[in-house]
């Protein structure tokens, strides 16, 4: 391992500056890469061989898909929807939207489903009386665990199907049975802990006509958008056709990041949408973040760090197959509750590469470890996940604080909850698969 | 099978409060009339999926109709058609919970129809007023007169003008989106900068919460300042009321909601008195519209009384 130090102490800087928001994250890792190639550490063609540009194409092109949809009022419409059907009830406002916020994370990201999820559980329950602090935190929680079944669910996954070269069949198939359990066990948790807040209304006459009278205001102020249907109707469309084609991928051979962006510029084209304007929404200084990381991961493994990491902390571990599958998942659970995971998953698959080569475990089942460890660890503290920041920060623009400890006191339980599910799940798997 | 149902009657401070927040946030919005209907629509919808004994019926109308008599404002269309309804249910409690409830339902659904009724023939009255070539001031308009002037352009081709008074942006929202939907000409300016424009206009709309026994107009804020300014500039302003919003009280019984807030700007600590409605002398008002037609300032009388 020659020249090694550079290299580590940058990688450990970027790392620090990302996990303390010292500066923003695509500045602090494209700074890194600038100071590896300015000490002539690397060199910018070799450089710009590390970055995975599936990855980065899986996400521009759902960024794409995702702002088209928002445009075109379909996230609004189904939340809207979700309130009037649960008539107020606090325990059909938990259940219903929980179901509508895992799976639109499921299918695009966390991010949007809490943007659009959390004003109108806000303004209905706090309409209501009711404490908007447990709804705001069960949906935060639930989207990191709804985006856990899919490939393109949660930032982890996207980077683990793309670097590893798993497909979205793969991912649903392996990941939705333990998702499916801990999205009950975390309802479940939420509904027992907080009991008396979920009583139902049905015997309070004056509590009913409020609710009509509320879900009224909801549907003016956030339906009386005119909606295009004939936009709706294509984003839609196309919303499926990506959907169908991730499905379809093993025939159609064509991979994720593709697919994404395929679907994306028949969205651009079909919908007229100005071009100019929707980039704006894309995130492309999370873009940025991603490719300066790959890079400086990249470096580290070609450096021979990767390598000796693997040796001297994970492969130390011994050779028996369950305790390294539920190292990896433990880890990778507890790191990301407190580090932020993108960079987390991007350092540990090399790791788990080397992992494998020296205990070959069937089915992927490290990589499912990796998976439910990053994805669920996120609900481990407020700043585990994207999804909990940004509703913790939707819940103080409508005055309702919520502290790091008061999430933690929910989501940290949940967590260990649905880390324990995917313990139990794999072993089981693996197990079945020796 | 009987169904135990753990009794829920009283409504309690918080609950009350919450309830007045929503008739005022409805009623900034959407105007008197149209809230009225909304929670006529609300109480048959809520009687629907209430779970409740027999018995308890009659003291579960009683406190939520109690509750609606004593928001903040008094909507008063609401109270003119809640009062018979409680009148009229003192006859049909019984012991049959299902028996009891359609009864309840099928009179409030009068009542809505009546309300519409009346609405629908202002909202005629008003399309009638309407000529081509006119410039309207608009400040605050109730859905109903937002409808009136969509329909006079979309219906009746008719060529006018609005100028909207922008206030706050919720409360103008509806009827910029309307009126632009149905390509009626428009000119959005501040409510303070009204001075600038007034010699434009040869007509001034309005809607009104209640009309005092006292001959005070009870309506949306920002009303009073407006309605002055047209009557010393001789611009004729009409108020759009159905006989159901004039009370049989004085404006000081209509219960406007009072905001004492404490700011600190700069080094400067006040405390900021708001008020939820405006009152309007009737003495600036020329033309009243009601379901019956247009009433000049003579007519006025009678309604008050």
């Amino acid at each position: 391992m020659e020249g090694v130090f550079i290299p580590i102490v940058v990688f450990l800087i970027v790392y620090a500056a990302i996990t303390f928001e010292l500066v923003n994250k695509a500045v602090a890792a494209l700074l890194g890469v600038m100071v590896l190639l300015a000490l002539h550490i690397i060199d910018e063609h070799t450089a710009i061989e590390f970055i995975d540009f599936e990855t980065i194409m899986l996400l521009l092109g759902m960024m794409m898909i995702v702002a088209i949809l928002r445009k075109s009022g379909f996230f609004t419409i189904v939340s809207v929807k979700i309130a009037e059907l649960t008539q107020g009830s606090p325990l059909k406002i938990l259940v219903l939207f929980s179901v509508v916020t895992a799976g639109l994370s499921a299918c695009l990201d966390n991010v949007t489903t809490v943007l659009i999820v959390i004003p109108i559980i806000i303004e209905l329950t706090a309409g209501m009386g009711l404490d908007p602090k447990v709804y705001v935190i069960s949906q935060a929680v639930i989207s990191n665990i709804g985006g856990t079944a899919t490939l393109i669910g949660d930032p982890p996954n996207i980077i683990i199907g793309s670097k590893v070269g798993l497909t979205f069949n793969q991912f649903i198939i392996n990941l939705a049975v333990p998702v499916v359990f801990a999205f009950v066990a975390a309802l479940f948790y939420i509904w027992f802990t907080n009991k008396n807040k979920f009583k139902p209304i049905d015997t309070n006459l004056a509590k009913l006509f409020s609710v009509q009278l509320l879900l009224e205001k909801i549907r003016f102020n956030y339906l009386s958008i005119r909606i295009d249907k004939i936009f709706l109707t294509k984003s839609l469309a196309c919303l499926g056709l990506a959907i169908t084609l991730f499905v379809t991928q093993t025939i159609t051979k064509l991979s994720p990041g593709v697919v994404a962006v395929l679907v994306a510029m028949i969205l651009l084209v079909i919908t007229k949408v100005d071009v100019e304007h929707m980039l704006e929404e894309i995130e492309w200084s999370t873009l940025l973040f991603f490719t300066g990381l790959f890079i400086l991961v990249g470096v580290l493994e070609a450096k021979g760090v990767i390598e000796w990491i693997a040796h001297n902390v994970f492969l130390r571990i011994g050779d028996n197959p369950y305790i390294i599958v539920l190292v990896v998942l433990w880890v990778s659970g507890i790191a990301s509750g407190f580090l932020d995971n993108i960079p987390f998953t991007i350092t540990m698959i090399p790791v788990v590469r080397l992992m494998l080569e020296a205990n070959p475990i069937p089915n992927n089942i490290l990589w499912w470890a990796l998976s439910l460890g990053a994805c669920l660890g996120g609900n481990l503290t407020m700043i585990g996940a994207s999804a909990n920041i940004v509703s913790v920060g939707m819940a103080k623009r409508f005055n309702q604080n919520i502290s790091f400890l008061e999430f933690m006191k929910s989501s940290a339980v949940i967590s260990v909850i649905t880390l324990l599910i995917a313990s139990a799940y794999l072993t089981v798997f693996l197990w079945l698969s020796l | 099978m009987a169904v135990t149902v753990i009794k829920d009657i009283a409504v309690d401070e918080k609950d009350r409060e919450i309830l007045f927040k929503l008739f005022r946030d409805h009623e900034d919005v959407l105007g008197s009339s149209r809230i009225a209907m909304l929670a006529l629509q609300a109480f048959i919808n809520s009687i629907q999926a209430l779970r409740c004994d027999a018995a308890d019926l009659r003291d579960l109308f009683t406190e939520l109709c109690e509750a609606i008599r004593h928001t903040e404002p008094r909507i008063v269309p609401l109270i003119h058609l809640i009062k018979p309804f409680e009148a009229e249910m003192q006859t049909q409690y019984t012991d049959d919970l299902e028996k009891t409830k359609d009864e309840a339902i099928r009179i409030l659904t009068a009542k809505l129809d009546l309300l519409k009724s009346k609405v629908g023939k202002i909202i005629e009255h008003g399309v009638g007023l309407i000529k081509d070539g006119d410039t309207i001031i608009v400040h605050t308009a109730s859905s109903d007169v937002t409808k009136m002037l969509a329909m006079a352009r979309e219906v009746f081709q008719k060529n006018f003008k609005i100028i909207i008074l922008k206030q706050d942006f919720v409360k103008t929202k509806l009827l910029i989106k309307t009126l632009s939907r149905a390509e009626v000409e428009l000119l959005v300016v501040p409510e303070y900068s009204l001075s600038h424009y007034i010699e434009q206009a040869n007509k001034m709309f309005i809607g009104a919460v209640s009309v005092t026994h006292d001959a005070k107009v009870v309506t949306a804020i920002g009303t009073s300042n407006i309605v002055s300014l047209c009557h010393l500039n001789k611009i004729p302003v009409y108020l759009f009321a159905t006989s159901l919003k004039f009370s049989h009280h004085s404006s000081s019984h209509q219960k406007i909601h009072t905001k004492m807030v404490a700011k600190s700007q700069d080094d400067v600590n006040y405390t900021l008195t708001t008020h939820s409605h405006d009152i309007v002398d009737l003495k600036l008002i020329d033309y009243l519209i009601t379901e019956d037609g247009k009433v000049g300032k003579r007519g006025m009388g009678k309604y008050v009384e």
